[in-house]
């Protein structure tokens, strides 16, 4: 994979984000019950928010970003990889939604570490820093629902 | 200097105070290779002792304090003045099993913390003379039945032989309705047989509940699993009930999803406690399903149902039982008196740390569990500090059976076979609120874990109670909307 320029990059994080929010759009269509309907339509339109963040960033801004430091929680780090079936359990939809996140980040990290060009190694780095945000979301929801349990 | 102050000329002499009376135990080291119950109860003379430290409150926030508000100083004046039977009776009024919610309700949360003795020193043992008097009872003679209304002709069908359940078959059955259970097991009292250990509530106390109920008349159907042998609506169009209450609990285990959870010699903690507490695999060859023998036990998880666990391990004989915790202590959810019998029977405790891997050998059992040292991180935005993995701190402990305890949520089984049923997004039934227990499906309520996920026995109790005022409403009146209001 080949990028020539940052808006290259924007687009290809876009096109990610969309397929994560047709992804879990059509799990939610393939739920024949409320709870799992719920929690995919729930994530779906939080992809759908990121994808509009991208669209709105303007390449100009990326010079500027300093990487801040987002704690990872590293819960799904360790875990097996899971795949989407129908009726899975509200845990699962979160180990599901967690791993792809742990995913998309280390997808980012690669390709900073990939490239030279001082722009596009920023860029990498905001949109490594974005999908670790969804990630800590996601863990921390993880987490406190299995904190009760007694995890 | 003597501890003992001198009092003023004129003043009335303070009443020395009477400490809280402490409960005899078996010896840890005993107790620890037997499934006999732990602690002994009170003797009469100490229950006495201890009622009369209770200082009969105007305001009683002990009540308050108690999920299904027993009149706890009217019961315990009773236990003053010695009329146990009648301090039995009257707390029966509330509870349907004070023998269970005096051994495993965590009063320390509840009526206990909130106890006015307890400001200024420690609470009345208010958990431990419900017990008193719920075994006294027992010890003297079969409870007389109470007298039954006329029938109204109302039949109700109970799906779910646990707390909340058998809570609503009594309330119900009182008011002169019908009332079947319908229960999975081979046995009746939901997690109070299958998840509770011997050692902590003898199953004897809860058969004698449940025969109580069906000394009123409650018909009690086990080995009926509903969902598969019959659905809500064919019970209802079908079998003729007017109402429905679920109370199926949350028995669907979660684990960890690290690598190596399949392997031979790990375990849910409902397996493993089911084996033992409903199947008496401790009890073999006199009960016929045995359950293997491990020397390395590791349970993951700290809330009472991991406690259960490692306690039973123990018992069956391993030699070493951890509890594998990826928090400190301070956010275990289990009760504190659990954790300190299990430290005192030889649990050893091993804090902040995750698993991460389950190794096996060749033939598929398992022999190490693979875990990482943790860490309590920065405070989040809600001040948590969550655990956070110590880079290079993997370590391997030599382990022959892994028991996993770190929650459950609701069978689907019934939401499945009950389109029309609203669940949240967590996979339990809603209901309109905690007071009408009135789901999406006219006729049909639920109360305790299948709408809360888990939590204790006596909350159960309380939906159970709640559900059952509900019901009687619904059934009188025929009305389904809002709040019961036209």
């Amino acid at each position: 994979m080949s990028f020539k320029s940052i808006k290259d990059i924007i687009k290809y994080a876009i096109e990610k984000e969309a397929e994560a929010m047709n992804f879990y759009t059509e799990a939610g269509k393939q739920e024949k019950y409320s709870a799992g309907k719920k929690t995919f339509e729930s994530f779906a339109n939080e992809e759908k928010k990121h994808k509009t963040m991208l669209e709105d960033l303007d390449p100009k801004n990326v010079a500027g970003f300093n990487p801040a430091r987002i704690a990872d929680l590293k819960r799904s780090d360790y875990m097996v990889d899971i795949t989407y079936k129908a009726g899975m359990s509200y845990p699962d939809i979160l180990r599901l939604a967690m791993k792809r996140e742990e995913k998309a980040k280390k997808f980012y990290d690669d390709c900073v570490g990939h490239v030279d060009a001082g722009g596009h190694k920023k860029l990498f780095q905001m949109l490594s820093q974005e999908e670790a945000k969804h990630k800590l979301a996601l863990e921390t929801l993880y987490d406190n629902l299995m904190a009760k349990g007694g995890d | 200097m003597s501890e003992e102050k001198e009092t003023k000329a004129g003043e009335k002499p303070k009443k020395p105070k009477i400490p809280r009376q402490s409960m005899p135990e078996q010896d840890p080291h005993k107790r620890a290779g037997n499934f006999d119950s732990v602690t002994l109860g009170y003797k009469m003379e100490q229950a006495a002792l201890e009622a009369s430290r209770c200082i009969q409150c105007k305001k009683p926030f002990c009540i308050s304090g108690c999920p299904v508000s027993i009149d706890i100083p009217g019961f315990i004046k009773l236990v003053k003045e010695k009329e146990y039977l009648k301090a039995a009776q009257h707390i029966k009024k509330y509870n349907l099993l004070p023998a269970v919610c005096g051994r495993v309700c965590p009063q320390e949360d509840q009526c206990e913390k909130v106890c006015i003795v307890g400001k200024k020193g420690e609470p009345v043992a208010i958990g431990r003379l419900e017990r008193f008097v719920a075994d006294y009872e027992a010890a003297h003679g079969e409870v007389p039945l109470p007298e039954l209304p006329p029938k109204t002709g109302k039949k109700v069908a109970v799906v779910g032989a646990g707390p909340g359940g058998l809570t609503v078959a009594f309330d119900l059955i009182m008011l002169g309705h019908d009332v079947t259970i319908f229960e999975a097991l081979h046995k009746a009292g939901g997690v109070l047989v299958y998840g509770i250990p011997e050692f902590r509530l003898p199953k004897a106390i809860v058969e004698r509940e449940v025969q109580y109920l069906t000394r009123l008349g409650v018909d009690l159907k086990l080995n009926h699993v509903i969902g598969k042998i019959r659905t809500i609506d064919q019970l209802m169009k079908e079998d003729g009930f007017d109402a429905v209450f679920i109370g199926s609990g949350a028995g669907l285990p979660w684990f960890m999803d690290v690598p190596g959870e399949n392997l031979n010699g790990v375990y849910s903690a409902n397996e493993y406690l089911t084996r033992n507490n409903l199947m008496k695999s401790f009890d073999f060859p006199k009960h016929d399903t045995p359950i293997k023998k491990h020397k390395n036990v590791a349970v993951i998880g700290g809330g009472n149902v991991a406690m259960d666990s490692v306690r039973t391990a123990l018992r069956l004989g391993a030699d070493n039982a951890y509890i594998v915790y990826r928090r400190s202590r301070a956010e275990m959810p289990a009760r504190k008196e659990e954790v300190d019998h299990a430290e005192h029977e030889g649990v050893q405790f091993k804090n902040l740390t995750a698993p991460v891997r389950v190794i096996g050998n060749e033939q598929g059992w398992v022999t190490g569990l693979e875990c990482l040292k943790m860490d309590l991180g920065e405070p989040d935005a809600s001040g948590r500090r969550r655990p956070v993995p110590v880079k290079g701190s993997e370590f391997i402990m030599e382990m022959d059976a892994v028991i996993i305890a770190i929650g459950t949520s609701a069978n689907p089984l019934i939401a499945q076979t009950t389109p029309d049923l609203k669940l949240n997004k967590k996979g339990y039934i809603e209901v309109e609120n905690e007071t009408t227990c009135r789901t999406s499906k006219k006729g049909v309520f639920a109360g305790g874990d299948i709408v809360t996920g888990s939590a204790t026995v006596i909350l159960a109790m309380g939906a159970g109670r709640n559900a059952a005022k509900s019901i009687q409403q619904y059934l009188q009146t025929g009305e389904w909307t809002p709040n019961g209001k036209q």
